[in-house]
């Protein structure tokens, strides 16, 4: 079984690959960001949570094999990514994965969600990916290619009750994620979906949705995701082991799409 | 490269193409390997490549949509390595006949091989796994299981049928630890993808975003994800290998 103690993969192509992981300061986040590390990577830690961040990176950098450095973001800020971007190339000369992971979380339904709500999880969950897919292909396009991980979620494949800004902003992102494949295919920029299904972070548990109680009911194999089983399906979309995949949505879900 | 050790996998249709990877791509990552075919030749020789890599390897005649035999590869594999953890349905055949132009005898044929084949090896193994406490079923299935051809009518029927199989099986059994997912690739550079004439490869290969064909390496990198502990949160999925042609 995969846990945070063992490293069941090794991918020796992650060795020394630049990678950025937005909202990498917790959560499944801060998990990608420790696996890539543990691959040989140097890993951008990007959040908008400065403490975690630079205490995760320092962490990560002591653990090694990798290192990691953590840098202010806020992903629904243009110049902000203009800065990573800048910050990052002048110092590790290349950028080589993105993992757009930052999101929020919203349980309103159509009657109850306000225009303030709605415009916020619209600029983070599909905006942010956008712009940061935007800002990083200049640097891929250079190296020859590159590969985009988006996370998106069971939420934007399946109706639930309430959650309408979440659902349509996962949706969004899942298309997001096809329209890049197309569009970048030819310059061997592969850029994917990954969709959890609930994750044992609290995430959806804080925004006030369901207990984690309901949600085990919802899913086939009977518990929640490990961060760590979402982390493996990014590694391996991130390496060259799926150099012909393009434009996939992966559920990591225990089955809840299957039914 | 760990990712299989100790574990046992049985492979149909491992003589060559894609199967052939898959099986060199599993005792890379050091699982003991059942590899099954009805080409014995080329399954032999295989199989004698990897024991001389220090894989321990079985090669075993095999039709696929034979119950008979499928009772046979349990056993022998069973008495070899002692239980079964992974079962790969790769075997398969193409057709390029349309819906008018197919003929009973080749739709049974298709049908009994790829739809069938696929059948029987889950309910020959799902028994084993079971014991075993839980393992993985990997269904080789294809774009065109999610998708309409031109033509290749009886090919696209039986991989959707593949597809709505290996979802059953991952509903099913998933209280006994046993995952099923498929892998469905796109234009791969097989045997089987040469036997299409040079027009409908051209349109295929444009229709592909990464304009190119698949390696067989590529399919058998997502067979070993999906077989691994890897991926124990994911089960009843597809894995889509196709340079981005579904993505359009």
């Amino acid at each position: 079984m995969a846990d945070t103690d063992t490293l069941a993969a090794t991918y020796p192509c992650l060795a020394d690959k630049v990678v950025i992981v937005t909202g990498a300061a917790q959560g499944m986040g801060a998990m990608h960001a420790r696996r890539f590390v543990q691959q040989g990577s140097r890993v951008v830690i990007a959040d908008i949570q400065d403490a975690p961040g630079q205490a995760l990176a320092g962490d990560l950098t002591a653990c090694g094999p990798g290192e990691a450095m953590f840098c202010h973001l806020d992903v629904a800020s243009a110049a902000d990514w203009q800065d990573l971007v800048a910050g990052v190339t002048a110092r590790w000369g290349r950028i080589d994965v993105l993992v757009n992971n930052a999101a929020v979380m919203a349980i309103a339904g159509i009657e109850d969600e306000t225009e303030a709500g709605w415009d916020r999880i619209m600029s983070i969950n599909p905006k942010g990916s956008w712009l940061g897919i935007r800002a990083v292909i200049p640097e891929m396009r250079r190296l020859g290619g590159g590969s985009i991980i988006n996370i998106g979620s069971i939420a934007g494949f399946v109706g639930s009750e309430g959650h309408v800004g979440y659902q349509t902003s996962k949706g969004a992102v899942r298309m997001l994620t096809k329209n890049a494949a197309m569009h970048y295919a030819p310059e061997n920029i592969r850029v994917n979906l990954v969709a959890p299904g609930i994750v044992d972070t609290g995430f959806a548990v804080e925004a006030g949705d369901h207990s984690d109680d309901e949600y085990i009911k919802l899913t086939p194999l009977g518990r929640l995701a490990r961060p760590e089983e979402i982390s493996a399906a990014v590694l391996f979309l991130a390496s060259s082991q799926s150099s012909f995949i393009t434009g996939l949505d992966m559920p990591v879900d225990g089955g809840f799409l299957a039914q | 490269m760990t990712r299989l050790t100790s574990k046992t996998a049985i492979i149909t249709g491992a003589a060559q193409g894609i199967g052939a990877a898959i099986a060199r791509a599993f005792a890379a990552e050091g699982a003991a390997l059942v590899l099954t075919d009805l080409q014995d030749s080329a399954g032999e020789a295989l199989a004698a490549d990897l024991s001389a890599t220090g894989a321990r390897v079985l090669f075993l005649h095999h039709d696929v949509a034979c119950a008979a035999d499928w009772e046979t590869i349990i056993a022998r594999t069973q008495e070899a390595f002692g239980g079964i953890d992974i079962l790969v349905n790769n075997a398969g055949i193409g057709a390029l006949e349309g819906l008018e132009t197919e003929t009973e005898d080749g739709w049974q044929r298709i049908v009994a091989v790829n739809q069938t084949g696929t059948w029987l090896g889950m309910r020959a193994a799902i028994p084993a796994l079971r014991t075993r406490g839980g393992g993985a079923i990997v269904n080789l299935c294809s774009i065109m299981g999610l998708t309409g051809d031109d033509g290749h009518f009886a090919y696209n029927a039986t991989k959707g049928a593949i597809r709505t199989m290996t979802r059953n099986a991952a509903v099913s059994y998933v209280g006994d630890g046993i995952r099923a997912n498929t892998v469905c690739p796109g234009m791969i550079l097989t045997e089987m993808a040469g036997e299409e004439d040079d027009e409908t490869t051209m349109d295929f290969l444009n229709l592909t975003p990464m304009r190119r064909h698949g390696r067989p390496e590529e399919v058998a990198m997502g067979v070993v994800f999906l077989a691994s502990d890897e991926a124990s949160f994911i089960t009843g999925t597809d894995l889509v290998i196709d340079g981005g042609y579904l993505a359009r």
